[in-house]
């Protein structure tokens, strides 16, 4: 799964790092990835990383807000990363700024 | 897809750009077209990059919701380009609603209307049919 791949930070947070476009045909795949790396590491931080990602839609913000709800239920911090100027319009247009630690 | 859309010689008259049936398998390569055509066409920037979220929002919505398949039509007139997407669902609010930061889904149709300048929805028994304009 090219547009999703996860690793662990030095300081233990899980780092998710997303590429290319992100859309309805692969986000279920891309939530799996995200939601069993976090319960079964068991991070004390989550971070996504959006500096690839060239296209998003409506079910790809919905994973980040499911990983959001995954990472807070798991106790741990959560915040995405590195925002294209086309991502964080999105993301102000969808009043995401605030809750994914953009502001 | 050609460089009379700014020309001052342009006709007044509508001049089709892409006409495409779509299903579930095509949403992809649909959007790349409809991408290239904007693009061709002179969008940039931020500008062309909403739109192309917006028209895929709307043929996603037709093949999630509106019988697995639709039609899309893009064309320019005058200054500005248009996308209508038919399909056979109910269609969607007519004033969406954002919803809270924590819930995962419904933020589909406004980001749609969002993201251009005008946005006109028709439904009846037949179907939706959704026609986008940006400027």
């Amino acid at each position: 799964m090219h547009e999703a791949s996860v690793d662990t930070n030095d300081d233990g947070a899980l780092r998710v790092t997303l590429r290319g476009e992100i859309d309805f045909t692969n986000s279920t795949e891309i939530h799996k990835i995200i939601t069993d790396a976090v319960s079964e590491r068991r991070p004390a931080a989550v971070r996504v990383d959006l500096a690839g990602v060239t296209f998003m839609d409506s079910t790809g913000i919905g994973v980040l807000v499911d990983a959001m709800r995954v990472a807070l239920a798991a106790q741990a911090d959560f915040r995405v990363e590195n925002p294209t100027r086309r991502m964080l319009d999105q993301l102000r247009t969808t009043g995401l700024l605030t809750a994914f630690g953009l502001e | 897809m050609n460089e009379q859309g700014h020309s001052e010689t342009q006709p007044s008259g509508p001049q089709d750009l892409l006409a495409r049936e779509f299903d579930r398998h095509t949403l992809v390569r649909l959007r790349h077209e409809v991408e290239r055509a904007c693009r061709g066409w002179g969008l940039t920037g931020l500008t062309l990059y909403r739109f192309v979220v917006a028209v895929n929002e709307i043929t996603t919505n037709a093949v999630r919701h509106g019988g697995g398949h639709g039609r899309l039509s893009l064309w320019q007139q005058g200054p500005r380009l248009f996308c209508r997407v038919d399909d056979q669902g109910p269609g969607g609010a007519a004033e969406p609603r954002l919803p809270p930061p924590d819930h995962p889904r419904g933020r589909g149709l406004w980001l749609a209307r969002n993201n251009v300048e005008r946005f006109t929805l028709r439904s009846d028994a037949q179907g939706t049919s959704i026609v986008m304009e940006t400027s």
